[in-house]
């Protein structure tokens, strides 16, 4: 059983990888391609700005590179197995890479005989006596220095661009831009007649020689920064286990359109939609199963049929119509305005005690009754649809089994019908329950995304939905991961289950 | 098997009750220790209004006793000018801010309650300038003020922080003193030295995810502290927009931002401090708002300005229209952001009007609708819109009164050009066109397209026939049936017009490789007047700009003169000539201009709708 168990955990790193990498090319390659909505700057600005703009947005989150190399890159930082240099964790606990190289400037030949080298590395080391904040001080100072100069080779670039993309404009130059948009250098060097010969080539002299100059000032502070790192200001992440192999837990990164840590993202939402779960959950088994059992006892009865066609019917009940409608009449004071229409928590909840109290103004509900208040409807839309497939999957199994040789003898027997439904046939029928349970776990953690969407509720499903509409990469990538990997946890989980429950079943 | 009740059981039965009991115990405990806490933190804030109300005092006796000019108003007041940079240049005073509709002498004032508002998607983060959304910056301006900001009824640019300043007049700097007496919400002056932060190590950070505000503000090459309430602004060159984007960010408390990381402060949510007349409930670094809870706003108590009613303000998100509205009738919210069909039908039910106030106006950032037609090429090839006729005749062939009934419920007035009639900078003389298909048929005649072969379609002197695509975004009964009656329309004079819906992601691309005949798109507004080189100039045909449909019909010589133009008058005079080309030309066909709708309460009085928008700090909620 543990090597079964330990294979199945070992296949899932491939499984995982093939979903991740499957879902991210096919939001990469969907027209407007990851970070589409960073780049919507909107008509608040100038044209070069929006493009200085977009130059820093893509610094930051390395958008320019192609989707396979932002997919390793993503990949590399998830993996606990990390290779090269180790990250740091400054004390807000966030990592430290080694500082990324400033980007070559394009068309340097035209501007210079030869690119500036990087300056000799001057040995710089911490002593022991150097406390944590003077370090961080230390590595800070140099960081800023970096992205300041970064960023002014960044501008510098974006403006030499510009320049280029007016010239060539101007020209009736073809196919001077990729299909994004962006300027295609090649297609430019072949033309530089045509540029020399222009009026702007002071401009684009100019212009050059100060994005070569900005790239050698970022050249120097890099130098001074990675010098700084390599020092250690920070303890590293992890443990080193041979050479340049190190373990360390997964960083997950930022979401680039919240810009906050996904892991803290996915802290908010998680608890809320397992909330809603576990409350509708037990719900749907509890009405569901024993119904089902009746069914299948008193089977082609008046119940039978009734059951069977209203649990039918309300699966058929699309869940949006059934949410707004639950709003309109229910939640409304105009109708009935029994439930409070959205969120979690009614306005002041923060300042309500847990239990019900008796305040100055008679009974407060006090914050745990408040939030089932509050969840009524969300629940009520998520466990109608839940009712009509448990309840038949457990009267077909229990009708199957009826049918058995092992019920008649028992009933020959002449062993109690209490007993052999709940002893007998219901043990035996389990196994599709435990099917069932399965599918519905991980689809827990996705959460329902339409009743979140109507009824305002911050968890997961609204959580990845937005992801996806932002093509947020941080983001969807760390949802698919986790999804998938619960996923594969309960397929898992089932097989260990039906060991459980039919001994004729084994892992050996 | 037994079914007995062993001695195993009877443990684990009472282990299982103990933990229920000590559970519900431990959360009794923990009531009565909350119940202590708020009684305390409500004493603490009574004696804060206290201590302020005293000091207030304390500041207005010494007014009284300082200067006898305060009593015949008719006198100009002797100001202490030494500060100034150059003499003999104009320095502008700002009396002190004042509500634009002052609710103190109101019979029913009285102080207190929390005034709730619904938006209608999340936001992000509050800290300010990291947060972009529309949403976050409406929670920043009731926290933070400027150096200045537009008058609510006039919009013209005054003092807030600041108390005076001195513009060169050739453009390249602003020097501006700051008010003696305003305090941020702990209670710390407002410092120069606070502004030179908020630009050069916040703003101008490049460690800080503030690109945004940082890629507009180019223009401003530098603040110098001169002393402890003047600073010196310089600008790179002079620009007509340089003054609002100067004085037009949030000045942030130095002391209170210097105590954090970069990281800190681009991972955090809600690290929002500043000298409004409202402050964020909790702001506790460690334990900070988060997207999905409401957004808690209390009064300032030691705002330094006139002092809103209020005791808070309040936001929660709903997403759905039908349950904002619900939320709203039911009193769980006080304004709400309607649907059009939600207004029109909402206005006219019987007993609203005692409810809530339905306002719907035109504000200075109320945007407008429009086609964009291609002037110049598409993939190498002039589409038919290059020639200004047929531009003219697209727009005489749309009935945008019968648009905005059928379609926007009757709602909105038809645009006129690029800035909306309340704004000095549209001309006043300037008429929509009329609806006129037959003029539309000779316009389009007199530019060589004329059915050939009587197929319907319109042909030019090559046989080619008119055929455009329509390019807009996804989703939306609106933007469909808006399409219909477009491809109606140009089917009854013989343009074939292909719908093309894309996803609101892919018009970036689309609008900067002008891969496109016609889009429709919508602009909005943030300030009285802006920049309009930046949708208009030729410059942003080649560079990517947002001059997509590439017109160059003569416009640069005013907008070139507008950014340099610093004198407003003529400024406006420079727009209004402007705003005449577009006419002529009609690059965009402008459908409408769309006001903001609100709902908001009945329970609060002193409500005004403002062409700079709502001044939620001016209500209050009479007594009964």
């Amino acid at each position: 059983m543990a090597t079964y168990i330990l294979r199945r955990l070992l296949l899932m790193i491939p499984t995982l990888i093939g979903i991740t990498c499957l879902v991210f090319m096919i939001i990469a390659l969907a027209p407007g391609g990851i970070g589409a909505s960073l780049r919507q700057s909107g008509g608040q600005m100038e044209a070069n700005s929006a493009a200085v703009r977009e130059a820093y947005l893509e610094d930051r989150y390395g958008l320019d590179d192609s989707p396979i190399v932002q997919y390793f890159r993503w990949l590399g930082r998830v993996s606990p197995i990390k290779f090269g240099t180790r990250d740091q964790i400054d004390p807000t606990g966030e990592f430290i890479r080694s500082p990324k190289l400033p980007k070559e400037p394009p068309l340097w030949e035209w501007f210079t005989d030869e690119l500036p080298e990087f300056p000799e590395r001057s040995e710089f080391a911490f002593d022991a006596e150097h406390d944590e904040q003077y370090r961080a001080r230390i590595y800070r100072r140099a960081n800023n220095a970096y992205s300041q100069a970064r960023a002014g080779a960044i501008g510098a670039k974006a403006n030499l661009d510009q320049i280029l993309g007016f010239v060539a404009g101007e020209n009736e130059l073809k196919n001077f831009r990729d299909k994004k948009g962006k300027i295609r250098y090649t297609v430019i060097e072949k033309n530089k007649e045509l540029f020399e010969s222009s009026d702007a080539w002071d401009r684009i002299q100019s212009a050059g020689e100060l994005l070569i100059f900005n790239y050698q000032a970022a050249q120097t502070e890099w130098t001074n920064l990675k010098g700084v790192f390599d020092a250690q200001p920070f303890p590293q992440a992890g443990f080193g286990v041979v050479g340049p192999i190190s373990v360390s837990a997964p960083d997950f990164g930022r979401s680039f359109t919240k810009s906050r840590p996904v892991v803290d993202l996915i802290k908010d939402a998680l608890p809320i939609t397992v909330i809603l779960n576990l409350i509708a959950i037990p719900i749907i088994y509890f009405i569901a199963i024993p119904c089902g059992m009746l069914a299948a006892v008193k089977s082609g009865s008046l119940f039978d049929r009734l059951s069977g066609a209203f649990f039918i019917g309300l699966w058929s009940f699309p869940i949006p119509l059934a949410g707004v409608l639950a709003i309109g009449y229910l939640a409304s004071e105009e109708y009935l305005g029994w439930f409070p229409v959205a969120g979690l928590h009614a306005a002041g909840a923060e300042t309500f005690t847990y239990l019900p109290t008796r305040g100055p103004n008679g009974w407060e509900p006090g914050y745990l009754l408040d939030l089932v208040w509050h969840v009524c409807l969300p629940v009520l839309c998520l466990v109608y649809g839940g009712f009509a497939v448990l309840s038949k999957q457990t009267r077909a199994a229990m009708l199957d089994n009826f049918n058995m040789d092992y019920v008649r003898t028992a009933k020959a027997k002449g062993v109690a019908s209490r007993n052999i439904i709940f002893a007998h046939v219901f043990r035996n029928s389990l196994l599709p329950l435990i099917t069932m349970f399965v599918s519905i776990f991980p689809a827990m953690l996705a959460g329902s995304v339409v009743i979140e969407m109507i009824f305002t509720v911050p968890g997961m499903g609204r959580l990845t939905l937005e992801s996806i509409n932002l093509r947020d990469r941080e983001l969807l990538l760390a949802n698919t991961m986790m999804i998938s990997a619960v996923n594969l946890l309960a397929l898992l989980l089932a097989d260990i289950l039906y060991a459980f429950a039919d001994p004729r079943i084994s892992f050996k | 098997m037994q079914n007995k009740f062993g001695l195993k059981d009877f443990i684990l039965m009472v282990l299982v009750s103990l933990a229920l009991v000590f559970s519900i115990l431990a959360m009794i405990q923990d009531d009565r220790r909350w119940k202590q806490t708020e009684d305390l933190t409500s004493k603490i804030g009574t004696i804060e209004q206290l201590v302020t109300r005293l000091d207030a005092k304390l500041d207005a006796g010494i007014v009284v006793s300082g200067s006898n000019n305060s009593a015949n108003p008719g006198q100009p007041v002797a100001r202490d000018e030494s500060w100034s940079k150059q003499p003999g240049v104009e320095i502008q005073w700002f009396a002190k801010p004042e509500f634009a509709e002052d609710p103190r002498g109101e019979d029913d004032y009285t102080l207190g309650g929390v005034f709730k508002e619904t938006f209608n998607a999340q936001p992000n983060k509050l800290t300010p300038v990291l947060a972009e959304d529309v949403y976050g910056r409406r929670v920043n301006d009731q926290i933070c003020e400027r150096l200045a900001e537009y008058n609510a009824e006039t919009l013209e640019m005054e003092g807030q922080l600041a108390e005076a300043w001195q513009y060169d007049p050739k453009g390249y700097w602003v020097r501006v003193k700051l008010r003696d007496n305003a305090r941020f919400s702990d209670g710390e002056p407002v410092t120069a030295e606070d502004v030179r932060y908020t630009f050069h190590d916040y703003i101008d950070n490049p460690e800080l995810e503030t690109e945004s505000l940082r890629s507009v503000m180019t223009k401003l090459d530098r603040i110098d502290v001169v002393s402890d309430k003047v600073v010196d602004i310089f600008f790179t060159e002079p620009d007509a927009y340089n003054l609002q984007m100067a004085l037009g960010f949030y000045i942030l408390p130095k002391h209170f931002y210097s105590q954090f990381t970069t990281t800190q402060i681009n991972q955090a949510t809600a690290l929002v401090m500043g000298s409004g007349p409202f402050k964020l409930a909790n702001l506790d670094p460690e334990d900070q708002w988060t997207p999905g809870t409401d957004i808690v706003l209390v009064r300032n108590e030691q705002y330094w300005g006139p002092k809103p009613a209020l005791a808070g303000l309040r936001y929660d998100v709903i997403t759905e229209d039908v349950a904002a509205l619900t939320s709203f009738v039911n009193g769980e919210t006080h304004m709400i952001i309607p649907s059009s069909p939600q207004y029109v039908e909402k206005v006219s039910q019987q007993g609203w009007d005692e409810k809530a106030y339905s306002l719907k106006w035109l504000n200075m950032r109320s945007g407008y609708l429009f086609i964009g037609w291609q002037c110049g090429e598409r993939n190498g090839k002039l589409t038919p819109f290059h020639d200004k006729r047929v531009r003219q005749a697209m727009t005489y062939n749309l009935d945008r009164e019968l648009m905005i009934r059928d379609i926007w419920a009757g709602l909105d007035n038809i645009a006129v050009g690029p800035n909306n009639p309340p704004s000095p900078a549209a001309n006043p003389e300037i008429e929509a066109y009329p609806y006129n298909p037959e003029k539309a048929k000779q316009l389009l005649a007199e530019a060589g397209w004329i059915d050939r072969d009587d197929d319907g379609i319109l042909e030019d002197e090559n046989g080619v026939e008119f055929e455009f695509e329509f390019t807009r975004s996804v989703g939306g009964q609106t933007i469909e049936r808006m399409e219909k009656y477009i491809i109606d329309r140009c089917a009854a004079v013989g343009i074939r017009c292909i719908s093309k819906p894309v996803d609101w992601s892919l018009f970036d691309q689309i609008m900067k490789t002008r891969n496109f005949d016609a889009i429709t798109l919508g602009w909005s507004a943030s300030a009285p007047e802006s920049d309009p080189r930046q949708i208009w100039h030729t410059d942003s045909i080649q560079n990517q700009g947002h001059n997509f449909i590439q017109w160059d019909g003569g416009q640069d010589q005013y907008l070139d003169a507008i950014v340099k133009e610093l004198d407003f008058n003529k400024r406006m005079k420079l727009f209004h000539d402007f705003h005449s080309l577009v006419h002529e030309e009609q690059p965009y066909t402008f459908i409408r201009s769309v006001p903001w709708k609100r709902f908001i309460s009945k329970k609060f009085s002193n409500v005004h709708p403002y062409p700079k928008g709502l001044e939620q700090r001016e209500y209050y909620m009479p007594a009964n």
